[in-house]
């Protein structure tokens, strides 16, 4: 399997002291609340190890590490076992949170971190592409998030207008 | 069959709740699968074309270009750098519609340049690399970037 061929190297690759906690997101990270859902890549969230001296956040040795094992880069993609892996940087206090609190999980003999539902329905809101909202609207429908957990993130991050907007446009019968 | 609208609803909602109930590696193996035949329908280009991969990309927060949401203004922004990339850049430059993009493994900041000047033409492409980085900083107006105090005594100086 493609994907989980990529998520043991990620998994080494955390081994080898290259990038400290990840976790997958996008759909394949939606993938453990929710139907699955064809996606070309998988992404990563990590935090790079980068040097305190920098406030620059540098993923030059993730790149090194993969192209050293013969992975190749396409676009922002590393392709690992044949599967596009795209590593992100937590770029804001959201995604610092949802990184520090995601879920690790057993698959046969991996295991993985993943955001929470709750997460992964927070960070599709801002985003704002049809994509997302969807998605969410997916974790919604099927009943995948606790909604106490969930209005207190968004609560945390200043997302609730973001909210009742998005209640109104897709939740409300009235226009 | 049924052409009850409400049973239809109601039946693919039953088949994605059973979908989503499966053992984790089944869907990934279901993933691979879908990604297999997304590839075939689209045609196997994805090694050599990043762009038949690329997913519609989550929007940085300054991509395209920015109203200023209180003043209803356009705004522009100031890259400063820790050295000179260039000739032309001296150390910062204004641009316009900002937004990251990876190349070959390097983050830039891909934008136009927003000022007219001996050196640069508003509008060409510039790409800053990420790395060089030191401050993005938001204006209104160009000229505040360029009649900022510290910089016409530069100039002076």
């Amino acid at each position: 399997m493609a994907i989980i061929e990529a998520i043991q190297a990620i998994n080494q690759m955390q081994a080898d002291g290259v990038i400290e906690r990840y976790a997958i997101v996008g759909e394949v990270g939606a993938n453990f609340y929710l139907e699955p859902v064809a996606t070309l890549n998988v992404d990563i969230f990590a935090a790079f190890k980068s040097d305190p001296a920098s406030l620059i956040v540098n993923p030059q040795p993730i790149f090194d590490y993969l192209k050293a094992r013969g992975c190749a880069m396409e676009g922002e993609y590393v392709v690992i076992g044949g599967c596009p892996v795209q590593f992100l940087p937590p770029g804001n206090p959201l995604v610092e949170e949802a990184l520090e609190e995601s879920v690790n999980k057993d698959l046969d003999e991996t295991r993985l971190s993943v955001f929470t539902a709750e997460h992964l329905g927070a960070i599709a809101l801002p985003t704002g592409r049809a994509k997302d909202k969807a998605r969410l609207l997916q974790f919604i429908d099927a009943g995948a998030l606790d909604a106490a957990r969930f209005q207190a993130i968004l609560a945390r991050h200043s997302l609730l207008d973001a909210w009742r907007k998005f209640e109104r446009q897709f939740l409300s019968d009235v226009p | 069959m049924s052409l009850d609208l409400q049973k239809i609803l109601e039946s693919k909602r039953a088949l994605r709740r059973s979908l989503a109930a499966r053992p984790v590696a089944e869907k990934l193996r279901m993933l691979d699968a879908l990604r297999e035949r997304e590839l075939a329908i689209r045609g196997r280009k994805v090694p050599a074309d990043a762009s038949a991969l690329h997913e519609e990309p989550a929007p940085c927060r300054h991509k395209g270009r920015m109203k200023n949401e209180e003043k209803e203004t356009e705004v522009f922004h100031e890259i400063r750098c820790t050295r000179d990339v260039d000739s032309v850049t001296e150390g910062f430059a204004v641009v316009e519609d900002p937004c990251l993009q990876w190349y070959e493994g390097l983050l830039f900041i891909e934008g136009r340049h927003g000022h007219d000047s001996g050196k640069t033409v508003r509008g060409r492409r510039i790409l800053v690399p990420m790395a060089t980085v030191t401050s993005i900083t938001e204006f209104d107006e160009t000229s505040e970037v360029y009649e900022h105090p510290r910089r016409k005594q530069k100039r002076k100086s």
